[in-house]
């Protein structure tokens, strides 16, 4: 899709519930965000402080494994007492021991996988354009509630709609019978 | 502030205004005061909606002052709801006005003998108290319109509406914004109920010739005021993310840990969080030509609120925090915004704690009277206690109550008091502070992560198998002692990641007040006030079987993470051992 640029931050609902991405796994959350995403080291270090793996914080980026099929949560600094104690190796971290991100099972392979990413709060504005424009795998389902819910939005704000290499009507993207299980998305702004 | 006005209700003829010299309770503010005065002087097998019971609202030590973040008001009382002390507080502009009035705090004793309603009007001049029983039943916002209309636009209201009229245990007390609307409330334990046994229903403030209270060393003042301002806004928490999405920016996280109470705390996550995050409430907002960054009062430079409107872009209510679209939202299995919006409206209106309403429909609809997830029913379940009909009354009650009532097993209460929004399965430091609060469970209680920065108590390591129970209670005590200065608890993020933000607290207030105080000080006031507060409640019948949470969160297993609370009893009796 082609839209104007006022119109990403519509999109930035996908990117709370999770969407697909297709890398190499058997890597550590380091890694993967430096060399797979491409994120600064400066970012990495001040500006995700909050990590879960599987629904569990983690303390240790240079430790915990990204697998394949692995959920990955990323989220700058969050308020609430709360906030910090689910912050990456924060003081508070022992206030949530029962859910910590413990890594156990060996170093697997490396190999070709899929994950889910998740972003939350100012990561959705700072990283989520660079995700909607290398392209996102989403939920066909969750797409077409999207496309319904935002309807008017992107009536108004998209450019050029484009379906398997064909320009659609954009009228007609809201009622798309998408046939596979997800759907690849990508996003340009004109 | 240097005098508080005691209104006696009880006295022949009508109520009986005496302003007096602040005395003995000298140097106190906020919570402090009203725990002082609640401590000495309210018997505490006292009824809380009898003559015996006061209620004490009392700005900050800094309220009225030109410091940044400083007008949150507290308010105490004998709690109907707990049975113990109470401490609820509110932002909104009231803290600053009566502060510029020169009151430490209001005093409402006794019960009038007549059933009249009365309005208490304030300002330079001197204080009036008249009946009006025109203003019954009515709702906050028509009550501030009426106010409004009687005193212009240069007001402050301090109000409640028809919940705490019809003396309900959720009741909360309304303070106005700085658009005058009745959106700020001390919500907890019911505090609405005492002023409406008071027989008052508007407190009307007008500070209007009065100057901001004067430090003692205007330049020293100033200068830490500065720091303390820029402290915070280069704290990513203070600075950025509670501008930009507010409190309800934890929605998503909290459910990713699993800790996210859905349901009335059956699951940890809520598969409809992405649709009432705070992400998609602020861009929502900005959609509708509200708006997302927006203070509770003036001085406020966070900014953690907003303006929420409906589908066609008129007012509807200001941004719902975290606790509110959680409460109204997860809680009851409700992924609808505007749902959740117009609840916490009526919440505002009837004047109602959304903490409590909302876990209180939780457990309505566990009791079978409504579905999870339907909105409309919550609505209409809402609408019952503003009409006051006899599942209202139940309902506006509290979730004890309705629990008992209904026969639900599983009410998320301590003390009386619904659980906020973090299951305490999933995150057991927080189970802790819920337990042994003096408050019943209360987030907030334990709240002002400024533990490592005071070393209250000494440094605790987080790793050890102790810690969290020394956690909570550093955190307790840090707590209550930010809650007597008349700051926004907010502050704590980034007075916890830099110490030179946490001297500039000190700073404001040592110049304000020409005093000397250290971090030691500010800690030993924190456990005054928690001391007063449980020896307060230890000679109302409480023991420490009240410190405990319900059974089902130590026999439940939370999904997804399947954990139960596993702190021991043992452990939670050792909370106020220091």
């Amino acid at each position: 899709m082609t839209v104007k640029s006022q119109l990403v931050p519509f999109f930035f609902p996908i990117l709370q519930k999770g969407f697909a991405q297709k890398i190499q796994v058997g890597c550590s959350i380091k890694e993967l965000l430096s060399d797979r995403f491409g994120l600064s080291a400066e970012y990495i270090e001040n500006r995700i402080q909050t990590i879960f793996l599987d629904g569990k914080p983690v303390d240790d980026m240079d430790t915990a494994i990204v697998r394949d099929g692995t959920t990955l949560a990323l989220s700058s600094a969050m308020p609430g007492v709360l906030g910090a104690t689910l912050r990456r190796g924060g003081y508070y971290s022992r206030m949530r021991s029962q859910i910590t991100h413990v890594e156990k099972a060996e170093l697997p392979r490396r190999t070709d996988g899929q994950i889910i990413v998740k972003l939350f709060n100012l990561t959705i504005r700072e990283l989520g354009p660079m995700f909607l424009e290398r392209g996102i795998w989403v939920d066909a389902d969750d797409l077409r509630e999207f496309f319904r819910n935002q309807s008017h939005e992107l009536g108004e704000g998209c450019v050029e709609a484009t379906v398997d290499g064909s320009n659609v009507d954009m009228g007609k993207i809201p009622s798309w019978d998408f046939t596979a299980k997800r759907v690849y998305l990508q996003l340009q702004t004109a | 502030m240097e005098k508080l006005l005691r209104i006696n209700m009880s006295a022949e003829g009508g109520p009986e205004v005496n302003v007096i010299p602040i005395g003995e309770y000298a140097g106190l503010g906020g919570r402090a005061l009203t725990s002082a005065v609640i401590s000495k002087e309210v018997p505490p097998l006292a009824h809380p909606l009898s003559e015996d019971n006061k209620l004490v609202i009392a700005p900050g030590m800094l309220s009225g002052s030109i410091a940044a973040m400083s007008g949150r008001i507290s308010v105490g009382c004998k709690s109907p709801l707990t049975g113990g002390i109470k401490e609820a507080n509110s932002g909104g502009q009231p803290s600053q006005v009566l502060a510029r009035l020169g009151y430490a705090a209001i005093i409402l004793e006794g019960k009038p003998k007549d059933g009249d309603l009365y309005k208490v009007f304030i300002n330079k001049d001197g204080v009036k108290i008249t009946p009006d029983n025109s203003l019954k039943m009515l709702g906050n916002y028509d009550v501030v319109e009426k106010m409004k209309g009687e005193y212009g636009d240069k007001i402050a209201c301090i109000s409640i509406g028809p919940a705490g009229e019809m003396k309900m245990s959720a009741a909360s007390i309304a303070f106005t914004d700085m658009e005058l609307r009745p959106t700020r409330h001390a919500g907890r334990g019911g505090v609405g109920a005492v002023m409406g046994a008071k027989g008052v229903k508007v407190i009307v403030l007008d500070d209007k010739g009065m100057a901001s209270r004067a430090p003692k060393d205007p330049g020293k003042f100033k200068a830490a005021n500065k720091a303390f301002v820029e402290g915070l806004k280069k704290h990513p928490v203070t600075g950025e993310a509670l501008p930009a999405y507010g409190t309800n920016v934890l929605a998503n996280i909290i459910n990713e840990a699993g800790g996210y109470p859905t349901n009335n705390f059956l699951w940890g996550r809520f598969p409809g969080v992405s649709k009432i995050s705070g992400e998609t409430e602020a861009e929502t907002e900005v959609a509708r030509g509200g708006v997302a960054t927006h203070g509770c009062h003036r001085g406020c430079t966070i900014q953690c609120s907003g303006i929420y409107m409906d589908k066609d872009g008129h007012y509807l209510t200001k941004q719902p925090e975290y606790e509110t679209v959680w409460a109204h939202g997860a809680n009851c299995g409700i992924d609808d915004l505007d749902a959740i919006a117009m609840l916490d409206r009526l919440d505002d209106d009837y004047g109602l704690d959304t903490i409590e309403m909302g876990a209180t429909i939780g457990v309505a609809m566990e009791a079978g009277l409504a579905k999870f997830g339907d909105a409309q029913a919550a609505i209409g379940l809402i609408k019952e206690v503003g009409k006051g009909t006899p599942l209202g009354r139940i309902l506006g009650n509290g979730a004890a109550v309705t629990g008992k009532v209904f026969g639900v097993e599983r009410v998320p209460v301590v003390k009386g008091q619904a659980l906020p929004a973090y299951d305490p399965r999933s995150v057991q430091g927080m189970g802790v502070t819920y337990a042994t609060s003096t408050m019943g469970a209360d987030h907030t209680a334990g709240y002002a992560v400024t533990a490592n920065v005071l070393k209250v108590g000494g440094f605790v390591d987080p790793l050890k198998a102790e810690g969290q129970i020394e956690l909570s209670r550093n955190l307790q005590i840090a707590t209550a002692a930010i809650d007597a200065t008349g700051m926004c608890l907010f502050i704590a993020f980034a007075v916890l990641d830099q110490p030179e933000t946490f001297q500039a607290l000190l700073d404001l207030l040592n110049s304000f007040y020409g005093l000397k105080l250290t971090g030691d000080d500010v800690t030993a006031l924190g456990k005054k006030i928690l001391i007063m507060e449980r020896d307060f409640n230890k000679r109302a019948g409480f023991t420490n079987q009240q410190d405990r949470l319900p059974e089902f969160f130590k026999k439940e297993l939370l999904p997804p993470h399947n954990v139960v609370f596993q702190v021991t009893d043992e452990d939670l009796d050792k909370v106020y051992n220091w």
